[in-house]
């Protein structure tokens, strides 16, 4: 599903991203990333992502190695990994319900049925009665909540959610969390970044520590101290 | 592939949208296509002009006083011989003086002149204007029939240096007026795609193919291009009439382009141009934008 292996990303200014990080994570998985501020966490969802071109190394998502991608295969990648942004991007000129809808018009569904996926996925993180709002008009654990529902309304194969709790209190943050767990069982991997803690520990599920861009420790059912 | 009025659906919720950049964009499409336009139809004019007066170039040639008909016969075959002659034609030197006795019939001629002065005359309009030089040297050579051949030949080079310079020059600069008129439509445009960067790069980012993204933007140019233009030849046609007419009551012998199918060719010329224009435009800033 994802094999990184050995996967540098060097940037402009000769700063290390990520450093010779290899990691495995098979269908289904749900996988916490943690790690301080700066580690190197959303470099490693910017590489899956195709946003940004691996340095060296080798990094295969799905059909994809990433190493190789073609111009023509980025959009088709991105269908199948969606991703929920630390800084949400969402279109600031379209409603909640556009920004949703406009996934799935890409996918070329018909009216009737997107109308349909985003009232489900709306319904799901509890948001119906703001489908019409601009983004603006909406609190930051709020615009979070469209972020997710954006990044999951076509179901794609893997979910990678950065810091998807940064701006919700504990009981909403819970919540998140149950609704990603939740979507996890319908087979979606599912890679969540987080400095959340108190979260990582009570979900018990598997642990990557990024450190300096390097990957530190990989525990099954781990802890996060 | 979903369906066009998506795409058509998503471009008129652009121009609505960037409302203001729209009016912009609209405003230097028509305000470019204008300018062009006022200088196709000033060099089509021009043009015109120089045919008129190197149109009127003829070649008189004046007969010696002692030749025969049979002379002027063979002289004439001589003379049909060209193949860039378009029409020859005899003056009798009594015919002629006829008529300048009537044009100066107030000055009583006669009184000064006892005896028609005027040479039977042969006059030779051409078909080609460049050839009159060429057979003006050959005819001199018949020295036993012709007097002298008068040709406005000074003038007859300076015309036509000017009008092969001014066609050269009017349509060069056509030509560079429309390359600067789409460099402004895609900066213009391109302006209303940058503060929509963020948009795009989202589309992006949530899958969108690049021609996703790309038609409702075409769709907008193609859109700017119809209504900017459409507004640049009607402009151009009402304003074009008004000064013709005005010039041609004051100068009545001006040989302006007035009512001909050559400004119907122009006015659609421009309005597919600015159609295009809006399209490229659109399309090369885009496709810059998702590089
Ligand atoms: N576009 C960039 N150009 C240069 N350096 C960058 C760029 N993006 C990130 N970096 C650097 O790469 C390192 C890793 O950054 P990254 O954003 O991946 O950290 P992070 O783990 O997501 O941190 P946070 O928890 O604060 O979001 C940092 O040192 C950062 O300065
Ligand atoms: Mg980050």
């Amino acid at each position: 599903m994802i094999a990184i292996q050995s996967l540098s990303k060097l940037y402009d200014n000769d700063c290390y991203g990520l450093n010779d990080v290899s990691l495995a994570i098979d269908q289904g998985e749900f996988v916490f990333l943690v790690g301080p501020s700066g580690s190197g966490k959303t470099t490693l969802f910017n590489v899956l992502h195709g946003r940004e071109r691996p340095s060296s190394g080798r990094a295969q998502v799905l059909a994809y190695e990433l190493t190789r991608l073609l111009a023509d295969q980025l959009p088709v990648l991105r269908r199948d990994v969606g991703m929920i942004f630390q800084d949400y991007k969402l279109l600031p000129k379209r409603t909640v319900y556009e920004n949703i809808a406009f996934v799935l018009q890409v996918l070329h569904y018909k009216r009737r049925r997107i109308h349909q996926l985003v009232h489900q996925v709306l319904d799901l993180v509890g948001l119906t009665n703001k489908a019409h709002d601009y983004p603006r008009a909406l609190s930051g654990g709020e615009q979070q909540r469209i972020c997710i529902a954006r990044a999951i309304v076509h179901q794609p194969r893997i979910l990678l959610a950065d810091e998807p709790t940064g701006n919700l209190d504990p009981d909403t943050a819970w919540d998140i969390m149950q609704l990603l767990g939740k979507i996890n069982q319908r087979k979606t991997t599912i890679i969540v970044a987080t400095h959340d803690w108190r979260i990582v520990n009570k979900m018990r599920r598997r642990v990557v520590r990024l450190m300096n861009g390097s990957v530190v420790s990989d525990t099954i059912m781990g802890h996060y101290a | 592939m979903p369906s066009l009025f998506f795409f058509i659906r998503e471009a008129a919720i652009g121009l609505r949208r960037s409302g203001l950049m729209t009016v912009l964009s609209l405003c230097t499409l028509a305000v470019s296509m204008l300018v062009l336009g006022f200088f196709l139809l000033f060099t089509v004019n021009v043009n015109n002009l120089a045919d008129f007066f190197v149109s009127r170039l003829e070649i008189r040639v004046f007969f010696r006083d002692d030749i025969t008909r049979r002379d002027k016969r063979d002289f004439h075959t001589v003379v049909q011989g060209f193949d860039t002659v378009r029409e020859v034609e005899f003056v009798d030197k009594a015919v002629a003086w006829e008529t300048l006795k009537q044009q100066y019939s107030g000055t009583q001629l006669t009184r000064y002149i006892d005896k028609n002065p005027l040479p039977d005359t042969m006059i030779i309009r051409v078909t080609d204007q460049t050839k009159i030089q060429a057979m003006v040297s050959k005819l001199e050579t018949y020295t036993t029939v012709v007097d002298d051949i008068v040709y406005g030949g000074y003038i007859t080079e300076r015309i036509q240096l000017l009008s092969k310079w001014l066609r050269i020059s009017g349509w060069g600069f056509n030509a560079l007026l429309l390359l600067a008129t789409l460099m402004i439509i895609v900066n213009t445009i391109r302006l209303t795609i940058m503060a929509r960067h963020n948009e795009v790069e989202i589309m992006q980012l949530v899958g969108a193919t690049r021609w996703f993204i790309r038609w409702p933007f075409v769709i907008e140019g193609f859109v700017l291009g119809v209504v900017g233009s459409t507004v640049s030849v009607v402009m151009l046609k009402f304003s074009y009439d008004a000064v013709a007419k005005y010039i041609q009551q004051q100068f009545p012998f001006m040989p302006l382009i007035f009512n001909s199918p050559i400004l119907w060719w122009i006015y659609a010329g421009l309005f597919i141009i600015g159609t295009v224009l809006g399209v490229m435009g659109a399309y090369i800033s885009i496709s810059r934008t998702l590089e």
